[in-house]
């Protein structure tokens, strides 16, 4: 599996076309909002994580884009603040399990790992 | 020596800050301070202390509290030899530093362009009295600058205080590293 990490607009999706060669089948997009979904609709986040985990096992052939979202102040509104810190540790795992992370930065691909 | 070590929320840099000194030391417990500089606000506030304990737990870690006047701390010296240091995390330490007097005009751009310098020059020194005593020090800082908000003046002051600390800290360290999922990237020296 591949990860690619970076802040919004960065390319990501594009990157993630190109290594699926156009095919959107192998790509699980934006895996942060379907954190944020996750912990709004009451989730607990090691469901979440589990559920993620499950779905990409045994999945080389996948391609996961995600937006880094803790770089900035700690939100006062409790939700957010829970998404972000939630969003991070589950990315944690997931580039734990990626056999390479990239991180975007304008367009360009920064391999972090592998 | 010193390493700096930053990285976003929920990033693992404070894990691979543990581990990293632990790994450096290859000594036993005991001769290792963990310099814990958050005020324990609230029930959540109570909740991340908790979590970080529980990560450093069997690490050999002594726990020193110090939320502000970092150049007045005096570390316990075990068995003779300087101790290996984490200070987590410089985020904290910065806030205490400048917004340190409840009902002080922090809405005041004179006051905390002041309160500023203050912090900064504090903070430092705080840093270099650290490494007169220890061994090495990993400080663990955060990356907070990216979001891309506007805030009001008196966080505006606490970012542009944070950064100068981050430059500051880059320019005097050894190693500096930046944590991105759990992954260490190095930008200055290592890799360790």
């Amino acid at each position: 599996m591949v990860l690619i990490i970076g802040g919004a607009y960065q390319g990501k999706g594009e990157f993630a076309l190109k290594l699926a060669d156009g095919d959107e089948d192998r790509i699980l997009f934006n895996v942060h909002d379907r954190i944020e979904a996750g912990l709004r609709a009451g989730r607990a986040r090691e469901e979440i994580e589990a559920e993620l985990l499950s779905e990409i096992s045994g999945r080389e052939e996948l391609i996961l884009t995600a937006d880094e979202v803790g770089c900035g102040i700690v939100p006062a509104d409790a939700v957010l603040r829970e998404c972000r810190e939630v969003t991070g540790r589950i990315l944690c795992a997931l580039a734990g399990e990626a056999g390479e992370v990239y991180r975007m930065v304008a367009g360009i691909p920064v391999k972090i790992k592998g | 020596m010193l390493i700096t070590v930053t990285g976003a929320s929920g990033s693992g840099k404070s894990e691979f800050a543990e581990d990293l000194l632990l790994r450096l030391d290859g000594d036993g417990p005991g001769n290792r301070i963990y310099v814990a500089t958050m005020e324990p606000f609230g029930e959540e506030g109570e909740r991340r202390i908790r979590r970080h304990r529980d990560l450093r737990r069997g690490k050999g870690f002594e726990t020193v509290e110090c939320c502000r006047d970092l150049k007045d701390l005096t570390l316990p010296v075990q068995r003779g030899r300087r101790p290996s240091v984490l200070l987590e995390c410089m985020s904290n330490l910065a806030a205490n530093e400048l917004y340190r007097e409840e009902g002080r005009p922090f809405e005041k751009e004179e006051f905390l362009r002041k309160a500023e310098e203050r912090a900064g020059r504090e903070i430092l020194a705080g840093i270099e009295r650290l490494l007169e005593q220890a061994e090495r020090l990993v400080v663990v800082t955060n990356e907070v600058f990216s979001d891309g908000i506007s805030y009001d003046a008196s966080t505006e002051r606490y970012l542009a205080l944070l950064g100068a600390v981050n430059r500051e800290l880059a320019v005097r360290s050894d190693v500096f590293v930046e944590v991105v999922c759990s992954i260490p990237l190095y930008l200055k020296g290592g890799p360790l």
